[in-house]
């Protein structure tokens, strides 16, 4: 469904955004993306919208509010907690986000210096 | 704060120093950029509640140990992307040369959202401080934030302040002084996964090949990796092979799975503590009462205006008539010669100070306008009234401008800059100036107060549902006209761009300090104006109104100005306006709307304006030359339309950066006036 069909007050995960470009990198920025989650606070008359993402609210207009496909979040999307709306989210990854330290200093930027990250442990990506 | 002051020895000291240190400000709209600008250099730049107010790059000095740092405060991005013009403003700055460190001001209330921006600007390879902006938020929702798990997870110094209490300032400058260098050397903040990094590594490599002396190929190739159009026109490679499309959606999801990471590590006590602004967003963006409950507010701010402030100002204007009476007998009790006499009495204090009894009505004006700017509200404003505005054919974002207009028209038309499609900018501008602005009020006060009896403040009521209503109506004519151009060239409109989208802020309790501020600047602006436009066009009247071909005259009538005046008696007759002193006014208030109320004065005489006695008595003036209540509101309908100030003039010339635009801009404004209060006057006519 969209956005703009969602209920106020319920949970969603974004699944996409059929939007120009320019406003899709604006929303993608403010942390719009697949897979985050957001809950619907509020609609007009006119079909504008207000929405938490990240939380912040945003205002949209009906355009984009139709523009931006959403799923229901499940029990287990908001367990998972991955991204957005919603206390203690986050993957975790790998022991402790080690990949920045060790990153060698020094060391020469570019390839060296990710390939080295990612051996010390970061698999997830 | 430290350094400040400091004595002149060590000013030289400083001159002996090398080269000052460029500082940009940047960070996310409304996370408090200017509010630290300010306490850092003492300006006053105006802070509010809304994304978006600063619009400009704006300069200032701080001192710091013997330092001098140039500290540029920017308009808040989301992105180094750039969308609108403020961004491109910002953009433009940060990748510049002429930045040596940025202070990354970020709300630390939201840090989740905030870390993007500080992503992008470490990569750009720039030393960055982080300045986490509002910990008193923080501390009062009960949220924690691991400081060195963060400074530690970023490679970059992490210093939290608070702008509005000025704590941590001395800190984060102490900081500024000592990262002149990036800390994290060649590390990368955020490692992306191997098919991206494979490509920058690609990227990187051509680049090389490319500029042997390339800064931090990385940053490029990132932005390569996204195509942004600038960057590959600065860097024309080859890479078809490499960059087979925008990797820019994959490049946010990698940066915002560290941020989840890094927000999961450092937050502690998480708190979504937001919920007050939920329930007052549940009454004020109201799917049925918003709207009402906005004209409300809007009304009740026209009510104080005039009948609060209208009570003051008319103890204000019995003190002038005694000052007045007062001046000239002392004048003449010293023997100071009749021309002289006549020049401070009835030139400049009738002329300027008529204006001045009117400030209280332009400080409550002001001073409700603070409010909504600074309690959350202003950003409401464009969800509420979306609806309405997209159906003349503007975004609900136009209103900020639009709202702002009722104060003064130059800050107003600078705000259209955040409305991120030009032609919703251009229309903007163009029915701004129908907003009616502070500088009107006067002459509001004074004809409906004249004429109008009880029924006053309704009549100056009038003006701003009239100028309101013609702005949106005017917006729609052009809306459709585009529309049909459109159809004919057979081009096709993009819909979405027009389309609503603006962040919401928490509402907050107005801060006291700005708030003092806003409406400070503000009455100090109309102070200044007084004393300078007002003035000058005030002793400028009383020569051309106190002169005439046979020298001083006493009868205006044979004066100079009433010659001039009696030019456009005949275009103004149609209106109810062919008076050879309203033809003066008029033109005069060219220079400043308020001037049409100081060459009233000047005409009419100081003590005949609105004191009681003497509003009989100006009446009769009028009366007797024919102006009755009805020329009064075709007056006030000339004055609403006609066109702006010549500040305002200037700054849609600088927005437009079209001089035949805005020659158009302004002949439109002019026909407007003239055809609309002939309407009036000529429809009305036949009914009283």
């Amino acid at each position: 469904m969209t956005l703009k069909d969602a209920k106020n007050g319920e949970i969603y995960v974004v699944e996409d955004s059929i939007i120009s470009q320019p406003v899709k990198r604006r929303l993608e920025a403010m942390g719009l993306i697949e897979g985050t989650l957001i809950r619907k606070n509020n609609q007009a008359l006119d079909g504008s919208i207000i929405f938490m993402v990240r939380g912040t609210r945003l205002a949209i207009g009906k355009e984009l509010a139709q523009a931006i496909t959403v799923k229901k979040a499940l029990a287990s999307d908001l367990g998972k907690g991955r991204r957005g709306y919603g206390p203690g989210h986050g993957r975790r990854r790998g022991p402790g986000m080690g990949h920045r330290k060790g990153c060698g200093k020094g060391q020469a930027m570019g390839r060296q210096a990710g390939k080295g990250c990612r051996e010390m442990g970061v698999d997830n990506w | 704060m430290v350094g400040k002051a400091m004595a002149n020895d060590t000013m030289e000291k400083v001159n002996d120093r090398q080269k000052e240190l460029q500082i940009g400000f940047i960070g996310n709209p409304n996370s408090g950029k200017t509010t630290l600008f300010n306490a850092y250099t003492g300006a006053r730049l105006k802070v509010a509640n809304w994304p978006g107010v600063t619009v400009e790059k704006k300069q200032g000095v701080f001192k710091y140990h013997n330092h001098v740092y140039k500290l540029v405060d920017l308009p808040g991005i989301y992105s180094l992307t750039s969308y609108s013009i403020e961004e491109k403003v910002s953009r433009q700055y940060i990748l510049s040369d002429d930045v040596d460190l940025i202070v990354d001001v970020a709300d630390a209330s939201n840090l989740e959202k905030n870390l993007y921006l500080v992503l992008q600007l470490i990569e750009i390879g720039k030393p960055v401080v982080l300045a986490l902006n509002m910990m008193d938020v923080v501390e009062e929702r009960g949220m924690v934030i691991d400081l060195h798990r963060l400074h530690e997870t970023l490679g970059i110094p992490v210093i939290p302040v608070s702008a509005r209490k000025k704590t941590g300032l001395d800190i984060l400058m102490h900081a500024v002084s000592h990262s002149t260098e990036p800390e994290s050397g060649d590390e990368p903040v955020v490692i992306y996964s191997d098919l991206i990094e494979g490509k920058i590594s690609k990227i990187i490599q051509r680049l090389v090949d490319y500029d042997p002396n390339i800064y931090n190929p990385r940053f490029y190739a990132i932005k390569l990796l996204e195509q942004d159009p600038q960057v590959m026109q600065a860097y024309p490679i080859e890479l078809s092979d490499i960059v087979n499309k925008s990797y820019e959606t994959e490049i946010i999801n990698e940066k915002y799975d560290f941020i989840e990471e890094i927000v999961e590590e450092v937050l502690i006590n998480r708190q979504e503590k937001a919920m007050v602004t939920d329930k007052i967003d549940s009454i004020l963006t109201h799917k049925v009462w918003g709207v009402p409950i906005f004209l409300g507010i809007m009304g009740l701010i026209f009510f104080l205006t005039f009948a609060i402030g209208g009570g003051i100002q008319g103890m204000l204007e019995e003190w002038l008539e005694s000052f007045s009476i007062w001046t000239e007998a002392s004048l003449l009790g010293l023997n100071a010669g009749h021309v002289l006499t006549s020049l401070i009495v009835d030139g400049i204090i009738a002329g300027v100070g008529t204006i001045v009894t009117f400030l209280p009505n332009i400080a409550i004006l002001f001073l409700a306008l603070a409010f909504l700017e600074d309690s959350g509200y202003m950003a409401r404003i464009t969800y509420v009234m979306n609806g309405l505005m997209s159906k003349v054919g503007l975004s609900g974002k136009a209103l900020i401008p639009m709202l702002l207009g009722f104060g003064c028209t130059v800050p107003a038309i600078m705000a259209t800059r955040t409305l991120e499609n030009q032609r919703d900018r251009i229309k903007t501008i163009l029915i701004t100036p129908f907003m009616s602005c502070a500088a009107k009020i006067p002459i509001y006060i004074l004809l409906s107060g004249l004429f109008f009896g009880k029924y006053a403040p309704l009549a100056a009521l009038s003006m701003y549902i009239i100028g309101l209503v013609t702005g949106l109506l005017t917006a729609y004519v052009v809306n459709k006209l585009e529309k049909r151009i459109d159809k004919k060239k057979n081009r096709r409109q993009e819909l979405e761009v027009n389309q609503l989208l603006i962040e919401l802020p928490e509402y907050k309790t107005p801060n006291a300090h700005s708030i003092f501020i806003y409406v400070w600047e503000n009455v100090k602006a109309y102070l200044t104006k007084a004393g300078t436009t007002i003035f000058l066009a005030s002793v400028v009247l009383w020569f051309i109104l106190r002169f005439g071909t046979t020298g001083f005259v006493e009868d205006m009538s044979l004066s100079f100005g009433a010659s001039i005046g009696r030019i456009l008696v005949p275009v103004l007759a149609p209106a109810g306006l062919g008076f050879w002193q309203i033809g003066v006014s008029l033109i005069a208030g060219l220079a400043a709307k308020e001037v049409v109320v100081s060459s009233m004065g000047i005409l009419f005489g100081v003590a005949n304006i609105e004191s009681a006695m003497g509003l009989s008595a100006m009446q009769q003036t009028l009366g007797a030359i024919g102006f009755g209540p009805l020329n009064a509101y075709s007056m006030m309908i000339f004055v609403l339309f006609y066109t702006p100030c010549v500040a305002a003039l200037a700054v849609i010339g600088q927005e437009l950066k079209s001089v035949k635009w805005t020659a158009l801009v302004f002949l439109f404004q002019l026909v407007f006036a003239w055809l609309g209060s002939v309407l009036v006057y000529q429809i009305a006519g036949l009914f009283f």
